[in-house]
């Protein structure tokens, strides 16, 4: 059965053979499969380059798109209905446990393989790492240098006043 | 930035389209802490910190010493001031902020004043709210105001006659009402009913129209009445119930696909 598998090869040469329900969560893959009229069935089909996605960062992308391969997400179009989503359980819990790295890694394979769902689902958590944090706690948790003087600061924070709801 | 630098803010290291999408997440709370954070990160934040301002009349007539004029693309003005609502020529807005689609106002009585200043063409979003309930809210008085894609009206009493209407004039595709009322002879569909894609329709105790007999008749006919119409939402927060047993909303199924209620609705 292996030949009903899809060959993909990531930017560090290393070559994975999915399913095609798994490959097609990503739209990019999709379409791409569809232009090349890839034919798994076919031994010597040509694997597919990802010259961009680094094989440990596919392999989550994988990891999430076999968890959700029979998910019903909110169209991408609805605008709304993605943002007010809370993030999904597993997801949080599968983007939890990476480091902050392997975090921006994978939003960024899941910005250029066009997975809206695990993008919203890591720029939430990016978010939520910085909701309600004061300016010192954000640095803190980024690992940021403050390279503002004092003065700076204050003009800074004049600035800001025209900011500020009210 | 030095490679080593970047590699300790990976952050920042993100392209600016998800940059844009974690911001959304945020409050303006959250972005005035972000930009003080350091300077790589404040010159990033600065054009989404200052895309929405609020002010007061004060800070209008000092608007001089701010300097990311060209970042706004709304603003709200969050006190009422009747002198300055009739003196104020909200274009000279437009001079100085190249990139303002939306305005949020509080005003202390009728619309009235807008009609009298000049053409805003780039205006797309318009919400007010008056203070004074039952004030009169009429769609002359937007005839200068071309472009309005979104209109907001809280507090009002819509009267206007359906000569008032110039076609092709406005452009309205979305209208939201927020506790307001209307009197014989004006109709809702007044506005233009064969252009407004939404509607949203929102009661909380202030306002208690939606148990007349008017509301309910708008409602027997609002699918068919608007042509375009895709999406309606009502929301009822009054303690009363807002009661829509043995009533068809949907009788223009074809166009209408998202029908939403909201607290206190019998169906």
């Amino acid at each position: 059965m292996s030949s009903q598998l899809i060959k993909i090869t990531t930017s560090d040469e290393e070559t994975f053979k999915v399913e095609r329900s798994i490959v097609e969560r990503s739209v990019l893959l999709k379409h791409l499969l569809s232009d090349l009229e890839y034919d798994e069935t076919d031994e010597d089909a040509e694997p597919i380059p990802l010259p961009n996605v680094r094989a440990s960062v596919f392999k989550k992308v994988l990891e999430w798109a076999e968890h959700h391969k029979n998910t019903n997400f909110p169209d991408d179009e609805d605008e709304d209905a993605r943002k007010s989503a809370p993030i999904d359980e597993w997801d949080r819990e599968f983007l939890k446990v990476v480091d902050q790295e392997m975090l921006y890694e994978i939003i960024l394979a899941a910005n250029y393989l066009n997975i809206r769902p695990l993008l919203d689902a890591g720029c939430k958590t990016v978010a939520e790492m910085i909701r309600g944090k004061s300016a010192e706690e954000i640095r803190r948790t980024f690992n940021i240098v403050n390279d503002f003087s004092p003065e700076e600061e204050a003009a800074i924070k004049r600035e800001n006043e025209w900011a500020e709801d009210r | 930035m030095s490679i080593e630098g970047l590699a300790r803010h990976p952050l920042l290291y993100l392209p600016h389209e998800i940059i844009k999408i974690i911001f959304t997440e945020l409050q303006n709370t959250d972005l005035i802490q972000l930009s003080q954070v350091n300077k790589l990160m404040r010159s990033f934040i600065t054009p989404y910190l200052f895309n929405e301002i609020s002010l007061s009349w004060n800070m209008i007539f000092n608007i001089d010493q701010f300097k990311y004029k060209e970042n706004v693309e709304k603003i709200r003005i969050f006190q009422n001031n009747l002198q300055n609502e009739w003196n104020f020529k909200f274009c000279e807005f437009f001079c100085t902020f190249n990139n303002l689609v939306e305005i949020e106002l509080l005003t202390s009585q009728s619309s009235n004043f807008m009609k009298y200043n000049q053409l805003c063409p780039s205006l797309e979003r318009l919400r007010i709210k008056t203070i004074t309930a039952e004030s009169t809210f009429g769609l002359d008085h937007l005839n200068l105001i071309v472009g309005l894609k979104y209109l907001q009206l809280e507090g009002f009493c819509l009267s206007f006659e359906k000569e008032d209407v110039k076609e092709h004039l406005y452009n309205i595709k979305r209208l939201k009402l927020i506790d307001c009322s209307w009197n014989y002879p004006f109709e809702l569909e007044f506005f233009d009913k064969d252009n407004i894609e939404s509607l949203e329709i929102i009661y909380n105790n202030q306002c208690h129209f939606f148990l007349s007999e008017r509301f309910k008749e708008f409602l027997k006919k609002f699918s068919v009445t608007f042509k375009e119409i895709k999406h309606m939402r009502i929301d009822n927060y009054a303690e009363f119930k807002l009661n829509l047993s043995n009533m068809n909303l949907y009788q223009n199924k074809k166009m209408l696909k998202k029908l939403e209620l909201f607290g206190n609705i019998v169906t």
